[in-house]
């Protein structure tokens, strides 16, 4: 077992294999001591974090059922693949429960997981930010992220002209 | 100066967010405030990172044009990605680029589409003004003029790295122009 400690002073008893999700974890624990201080994380980020690793730390280590390993072969072949999906359907459903939280906690979580390097997080919170911001009008993207809207009327209205795609998505 | 691109987000993170926009949001993300249309501008490091990160996804573009009333012709471009299948349609010209609407001479070079050609109303005559549109950015910039109008039989040469653009001199001598040649961030 493993003794994370949060900025707060929480401690969390977690298996190798849930706190090794965070390559600086394994790093660290492999030249020192169980007992690791994770003094810019929050426990409440923490609680969120580990969540995530033991989700997939538990399906990692099982290989994939066949129905899913199928998918995985069948999606690999077409054609163009991004950074990494996760290819278990199951585990792509709980990611996208998991990311149903507003803006700030989203950036909470981005950010220990970049510390913590846990590269499958990260690429999956960046994911769902992109995911927010695209299919959107300039007016709604600065509302939903509370960016301040600096150009002139003119501008603006120039730049709406220009930037108009009448879009379909199906 | 704020330089934050988000607002509570450290601004790599930030950017490997903006990174993962599909080239469709790219032209609206610019409308957001000055800072994000500095970041996505065409000169912008972004593009070449987008690409090394491997996030670049293949896209169909089509140039077409209607005639809402003779003789005003607009050109429209519409895209398709076949990976996510979205697509959409765009007015190319507006009212105000009247030159550029009677353009007929359309050559695509990497991301960016070279109009080649106009139309002088005022002495109704065809001009040698060359016209370039950034298809992920949407902003237009003037190429260097050819020097004469096109003329039915000329055509062009599309390379890896330049355009070439033929043009008639007298009778079946040919002069071959370069049209453009591309910078490596635009490849």
């Amino acid at each position: 077992m493993i003794k994370l400690v949060s900025g707060d002073g929480a401690e969390f008893e977690v298996e190798e294999e849930v706190a090794f999700q965070s390559k600086i974890i394994k790093d660290i624990v492999a030249d020192a001591d169980d007992v690791i201080p994770l003094p810019t994380v929050s426990s409440k980020v923490l609680i969120q974090v580990i969540e995530y690793c033991r989700k997939h730390a538990a399906v990692n280590s099982f290989p994939l059922s066949p129905s899913s390993s199928a998918a995985a072969a069948a999606s690999s072949s077409s054609s163009i693949s991004y950074s990494k999906p996760v290819s278990d359907p199951a585990l792509r459903a709980w990611d996208n429960e998991f990311v149903k939280l507003n803006n700030s906690s989203l950036f909470d979580i981005v950010i220990a997981a970049n510390y913590l390097d846990i590269e499958e997080l990260v690429d999956l919170v960046l994911e769902t930010v992109a995911d927010r911001i695209k299919g959107k009008q300039a007016q709604e993207i600065r509302r939903q992220f509370n960016i301040e809207n600096d150009f002139t009327p003119e501008e603006e209205e120039a730049l709406r002209r220009e930037n108009s795609w009448a879009f379909q998505n199906n | 100066m704020k330089t934050e691109l988000i607002p509570g987000l450290p601004n790599d993170v930030a950017l490997q967010c903006l990174l993962r926009l599909p080239f469709y949001s790219i032209s609206v993300a610019r409308g957001v405030c000055r800072r994000w249309r500095r970041e996505l501008s065409a000169s912008s490091s972004f593009y070449r990172l987008r690409k090394a990160a491997g996030l670049v996804r293949p896209v169909f573009i089509m140039l077409f044009y209607d005639i809402p009333s003779f003789p005003l012709y607009r050109w429209r471009l519409a895209f398709y990605e076949p990976a996510t299948g979205a697509w959409g349609v765009r007015l190319l010209t507006d009212d105000s680029l009247r030159g550029k609407q009677h353009c007929w001479h359309v050559v695509v070079v990497g991301r960016e589409l070279v109009l080649v050609g106009g139309w002088d109303e005022s002495n109704w005559k065809d001009t040698a003004e060359v016209n370039i549109y950034d298809l992920v950015t949407g902003d237009w910039r003037p190429g260097a003029p050819i020097p004469r109008p096109m003329q039915d039989g000329c055509d062009f040469a599309v390379g890896p790295r330049n355009a070439f653009v033929l043009l008639e001199m007298q009778g079946s001598f040919f002069e071959l122009v370069l049209l453009i040649r591309l910078s490596s961030a635009l490849r």
